[in-house]
């Protein structure tokens, strides 16, 4: 009776507990935080992952894939339409999403609709096309669509949206590496990174993790006053130019 | 080298900006104008926000304005009076203009309205300023003498209540229509980015009829006040001045002018201001082409207070 007891808490933990699938996967970023100072110019992290599992869990038949998302802070953003009037252009239309990702990259070691089916990909997001964005302008079906599609577009001309299916490379059937490429032009605030281990099409588990990018020095300083004490700043800035004006009128006199 | 810009937030090559600053510098002291005009469109160009353009603009133009006024006060060829009603009228303008400008910024059509502002004024000043000396050189040229001005005629601004007397430009003339000018380029400051000393230098020669000696100096001296005014309303109401692209430009332009002048010394003033005339030209048409190309998207991104993404 009591061996049975034991078997049946046994059975309950296991389908309970979240650790009940067989692979884990454990990643880690080669920086927490990305600092932005006066020469920065963009940069590259390096993600290192490995695929664990357990000894009850055979190998998959196809290995192991691995979808790398990150996503940037988020903010509201106005998708406006070019429309000409009188011969000039002029922004007409005018459609407002909410919490739009200033950065989204999935990177993979090989293309997505290989890997897995639209059915996952949609439910997390994974991938230009499903992604999904929230609307706070009413607007009909191929409206939104035309500007979905505009807004992943001028996004992607920045290198602030891409998919790159060559950017995880696997080092091992069990062990990756990813290149997170970082532009100039990035926002600052959290990034969130979600890691994906596929196998035979099936997405079988996902780690969490994220980092930050913040100015620092003397960029940092600037922004801060400038946000933070405006009032002071603008006085500074305009000491300053009496500073330089002065300055240039000493240096250069001419008698 | 690129140096990342703060407020700007993107990385642009140093050498470039100061390169810029000077080059705006030269010409700026080689026909006495501020330069505004041709710097806050060749930022928007590069790739500086337009917000941030403009905003940074009225930091860099105090600058270069200390450095003309101040030799033109050891010179005492400005009217304190005067400078200081236009200066009243330029406050309560660039106030107004700093508002529009949030105003236009939110609904998404700031730009829009930034470069037809440049496409009329630049277009209309340079328009005349083409004719008037294209006449004084065939004038020049056929051998008659160039006409000089009337300075006791008046016109009906004169005949305005409210009169008040400007000792160093020896005038009596009403406070209505120097507050008023003052209060126009006040609102062209603030939402061009320029100084308007463009605008301010023609109508006190032709419109108050002020004494050509003491116009530019006074026009620098109220440009300094009225700028740093909408410097800081800028930097309060809309947060957009890059003090980093500011010193940069300010350094260039400052260096910059002292080569211009020489060089101006050096030519003719007719030549001056028919060159000068065909420089507006140019940026008129510049801002006008990029008002009327088909642009490569049809789409553009902005942020909900209108700044873009």
């Amino acid at each position: 009776m009591r061996s049975l007891t034991a078997l049946l808490v046994l059975a309950f933990t296991i389908c309970a507990s979240p650790y009940a699938r067989a692979e884990t996967v454990i990643a880690t970023l080669s920086e927490k935080v990305v600092e932005i100072r006066s020469n920065f110019v963009g940069t590259e992290l390096v993600l290192f992952g490995s695929i664990e599992r357990d000894a009850a869990t055979v190998g998959r038949a196809h290995g192991y894939d691995v979808v790398v998302v990150v996503e940037g802070p988020e903010r509201d953003i106005v998708v406006w339409q070019k429309e000409r009037v009188a011969g000039i252009w002029v922004n007409g239309k005018g459609v407002e999403y909410r919490d739009a990702p200033s950065y989204y990259a999935v990177l993979s070691n090989r293309a997505l609709e290989d890997l897995s089916g639209p059915p996952t990909l949609k439910r997390r997001e994974i991938g230009r096309d499903y992604l999904s964005f929230e609307m706070a302008t009413d607007a009909d079906p191929e409206t939104t669509e035309i500007f979905r599609e505009a807004l992943l577009r001028r996004k992607e001309d920045r290198t602030l949206y891409f998919e790159n299916p060559e950017a995880v490379e696997m080092l091992t059937p069990r062990l990756f590496m990813a290149r997170i490429p970082l532009p100039a032009n990035i926002r600052t605030g959290g990034y969130k990174v979600q890691v994906h281990v596929f196998g035979d099409g099936a997405l079988l588990t996902t780690s969490k993790l994220g980092f930050w990018v913040i100015k620092t020095g003397f960029e940092a300083a600037v922004y801060n006053l400038a946000h933070e004490r405006p009032l002071l700043y603008g006085l500074a800035t305009v000491a300053m130019a009496f500073g330089v004006g002065w300055l240039g009128s000493v240096l250069f006199r001419r008698n | 080298m690129e140096i990342y810009l703060p407020i700007a937030e993107i990385a642009v090559n140093m050498f470039m900006l100061l390169g810029m600053g000077a080059a705006v510098g030269f010409l700026s002291g080689m026909f006495g104008v501020g330069g505004g005009f041709l710097l806050t469109p060749l930022l928007i160009f590069t790739g500086i926000p337009p917000a941030v353009a403009v905003a940074t603009q009225t930091g860099q133009i105090v600058a270069s304005s200390v450095s003309g006024a101040l030799a033109h006060w050891r010179r005492k060829t400005i009217d304190i009076a005067l400078g200081v009603l236009l200066i009243a009228g330029g406050i309560v303008g660039a106030a107004i203009g700093v508002v529009l400008f949030r105003l236009l910024r939110s609904f998404g059509q700031l730009d829009l309205i930034v470069a037809l502002l440049y496409v009329v004024f630049l277009g209309g000043v340079g328009g005349l300023m083409l004719l008037e000396s294209g006449r004084a050189l065939l004038r020049r040229r056929m051998g008659r003498p160039v006409a000089a001005r009337r300075p006791g005629q008046h016109t009906w601004l004169h005949r305005l209540p409210v009169k008040m007397r400007f000792k160093r430009s020896k005038l009596y003339i009403s406070v209505l229509p120097v507050a008023g000018l003052g209060a126009l380029t006040g609102l062209l400051v603030a939402i061009m980015g320029v100084g308007g000393g463009f605008i301010m230098v023609p109508a006190m020669i032709y419109l108050l009829r002020v004494p050509t000696n003491v116009v530019i100096g006074t026009s620098l001296f109220q440009i300094i006040f009225v700028t740093a005014f909408a410097a800081v309303l800028h930097a309060v109401s809309t947060q957009s001045i890059d003090a980093v692209l500011a010193l940069l430009l300010m350094v260039g332009g400052v260096i910059g002018a002292q080569f211009g002048v020489q060089a101006g010394q050096k030519l003719r003033g007719e030549h001056l201001r028919l060159l000068l005339a065909l420089l507006v030209l140019a940026v008129c048409g510049r801002v006008l082409y990029g008002l009327v190309a088909t642009p490569d998207d049809l789409y553009v991104l902005t942020t909900v207070t209108g700044q873009v993404e």
